[in-house]
């Protein structure tokens, strides 16, 4: 990692050499770059001296690694002449490489890469890879679906299958758009089974790439206590984290809600969960990953729905132990490990609507909170127009047919839109969760239509959760730093 | 040299690697930030900016999407894009477009490096690990048995 922080460095000289050099009368014929980068430009002993920034790049990224590889150009543009080289596309800087690697609209084509060869491999598995590529990742959907009780095999039978996929949509009728070409389906592992021994009730957490499932005990009370397992499904690493014996805590029964999340200040991932002492009062306790060490925080009332990130802080609608009636949504501000704020939630639901009938999400950019609506004709989203401002509520209500509302107990956003601008993505998908066959929707907030979606996997009629993730080639190894964890693949 | 058109629009000469020269209007060619900075520090004031990386046919190439780009900031959207999409169509292969990557990096032109990075990354899409070796002809530098534990390694991208 160092030594690729220390080549952009070099590569940013490399640049303001070149402009230096150029200060210089103009040269007259063609090839003068040389000729003003010095008298005798053997690359070795002189790197400022080449003209042009990228080769440069390359150099000092292992020099030899680089020629034994097929990427030549790095020897033959120095000592031959340069408009040549250019159109000789077995050259190619690992800057260029990786800004075109980066746009692959599909992870396993990112993943099939590795296979080209070393240089590649060693570049598409480097942190440096993982961070450019991030940002450019496409959001999907990870399914959990319920364990496999009857199989043959017996090392399959206490595995947890999760199942990656960005959804399919049928065109939208209301478009007069052109049909655009079906997207790539396939983002990960179609099945990514991974062990997690016994588990019974498993909560997901995802957070760039990373998933964290917390895996709870079974009741016979026997389990050592919770543990967690975070994994990174694409290159197929997990770490388990042991050691929350509920006896070293001291408090009695098991966390009631769990917080993934990543704060970017300190480049770390934290796991929150939530205990409740004997007054029946929230416990807050914080793992950063890697440190091996649980924490506790200041007193926060419990989340009682899944969180939303938003504004540097994850949103989560809040209720005391006692109270089930929702008033108010909190903010937990992720750098400073406090309640930022608490939005009171629209008035004309505050006292009558159950806590975990809600659900905080980001809807076209703006914070945003769900509930079925109590005759059974939709869903209504009640959305945020000005942050912390609690006149800005405005409804809107989403209808739904009596099949879908029928089928589900819960129908929870899953995916808000994040723009406030485009029109064509703004659409939100909704999940049935239940019993009975989950269903998948997606829903046009510029239509007020809803549209049931198909999922392109076999993942059957029953899911039990889905979760937004967004592939991620980041290696498990960076984080934990790799002494005290053990890194299983 | 700078010379003054009539419409005091100035103009800058820029040498390709094989001595080509193209005379342009500062706001074309202020689109790359390489030469605005060069620009900027004073040094088309003293003759042609010299690029020894760019080739003259490439250089043309890349004039040519600088002209389009700042003659059309009012202009829809919509346009720009299928203007876009029929230049890199027009630069026809990969090879073409490797070349015209590299001077739009080395150029730092940000929207033609995003145009051209987007449309090799869609000829990547779905083409097999052997493939992309001939499009660039790497040599595949692997032992078999390397390969085969990075084959094993992520075996549910090759399914």
């Amino acid at each position: 990692l160092t030594s690729l922080l220390i080549i952009r460095q070099h590569h940013q000289d490399a640049g303001f050499h070149l402009r230096h050099h150029l200060h210089r009368p103009p040269p007259k014929c063609c090839s003068t770059a040389t000729a003003t980068a010095g008298p005798t430009p053997t690359s070795e002993q002189s790197p400022h001296t080449v003209h042009f920034p990228l080769p440069q790049l390359l150099v000092l990224m292992e020099k030899k690694k680089y020629r034994r590889t097929g990427i030549r150009g790095v020897r033959r543009r120095r000592c031959g002449t340069p408009q040549q080289d250019v159109s000789d596309s077995s050259y190619l800087p690992i800057e260029i490489i990786a800004n075109i690697l980066i746009r692959l609209p599909s992870t396993k084509d990112i993943v099939r890469c590795m296979r080209v060869c070393k240089s590649w491999r060693q570049l598409l598995t480097s942190p440096y890879f993982a961070k450019l590529h991030s940002p450019m990742a496409q959001q999907c959907l990870l399914f959990r679906r319920p364990r496999l009780r009857r199989t043959s095999q017996r090392s399959k039978r206490n595995m947890l299958p999760l199942t990656i996929t960005t959804t399919t949509t049928t065109t939208c009728a209301d478009h007069d758009a052109p049909t655009s070409p079906p997207v790539s389906l396939d983002v990960g592992p179609k099945f990514f089974h991974f062990h997690i021994p016994k588990s019974i009730g498993v909560t997901l957490g995802s957070c760039n790439g990373l998933l964290c499932c917390a895996h709870e005990p079974d009741a016979s009370g026997e389990s050592p206590g919770l543990r967690f397992v975070v994994c990174n499904p694409i290159t197929g690493e997990y770490v388990l984290i042991e050691s929350l014996a509920k006896r070293r805590l001291g408090y009695p029964g098991y966390p009631r809600g769990m917080e993934f999340f990543y704060c970017p200040s300190s480049d770390q991932y934290k796991i929150m969960v939530f205990f409740r002492d004997p007054q029946q009062v929230s416990l807050p306790m914080i793992y950063t990953l890697g440190s091996n060490l649980w924490r506790t925080i200041e007193h926060i009332q419990f989340p009682m729905s899944p969180s939303t990130s938003f504004n540097g802080a994850l949103h989560w609608v809040c209720a005391d132990y006692s109270l089930r009636w929702c008033d108010s949504i909190c903010a937990f501000d992720i750098e400073n490990e406090s309640v930022r704020l608490v939005i009171p939630v629209p008035p004309q639901i505050k006292g009558n609507v159950y806590a975990r009938h809600l659900n905080v999400s980001l809807c076209r950019g703006w914070l945003s909170l769900s509930m079925a609506c109590r005759d059974n004709t939709g869903l209504d989203i009640w959305i945020m127009k000005e942050y912390g401002e609690v006149s800005s509520w405005t409804k809107q209500h989403v209808v739904l047919s009596p099949t879908v509302l029928r089928r589900s107990l819960k129908v929870i956003p899953i995916i808000g839109s994040t723009s406030k601008r485009a029109e064509e993505d703004d659409k939100f998908f909704l999940f049935s969760e239940g019993k009975d066959p989950s269903i998948m929707l997606s829903y046009n907030l510029w239509t007020n239509k809803a549209q049931e979606v198909e999922v392109d996997v076999n993942l059957g009629k029953h899911c039990l959760a889905a979760v937004p993730y967004t592939p991620s080639l980041l290696s498990l190894g960076h984080i934990f730093g790799g002494k005290s964890f053990t890194i299983l693949k | 040299m700078s010379i003054t058109t009539e419409n005091n629009e100035k103009m800058i000469t820029l040498m390709s690697s094989d001595g080509e020269e193209f005379v342009v209007e500062e706001a074309v060619a202020a689109q790359s930030q390489t030469i605005k900075h060069l620009i900027e520090d004073g040094c088309s004031t003293e003759g042609s900016i010299p690029l020894p990386n760019v080739t003259g046919r490439v250089l043309s190439e890349v004039i040519q999407y600088c002209k389009k780009h700042s003659s059309s900031d009012d202009k829809e959207e919509k346009e720009l894009e299928a203007w876009d999409a029929e230049f890199v169509k027009a630069a026809d292969d990969h090879v073409a477009l490797t070349d015209l990557m590299m001077a739009a990096n080395f150029l730092d032109i940000k929207g033609l490096l995003d145009l051209v990075a987007q449309t090799l990354a869609n000829m990547i899409t779905g083409k097999s690990p052997e493939e992309v070796r001939r499009m660039w002809n790497i040599k595949n530098d692997f032992t078999p048995e390397e390969a085969e534990k990075v084959r094993k390694e992520n075996q549910w991208a090759f399914e």
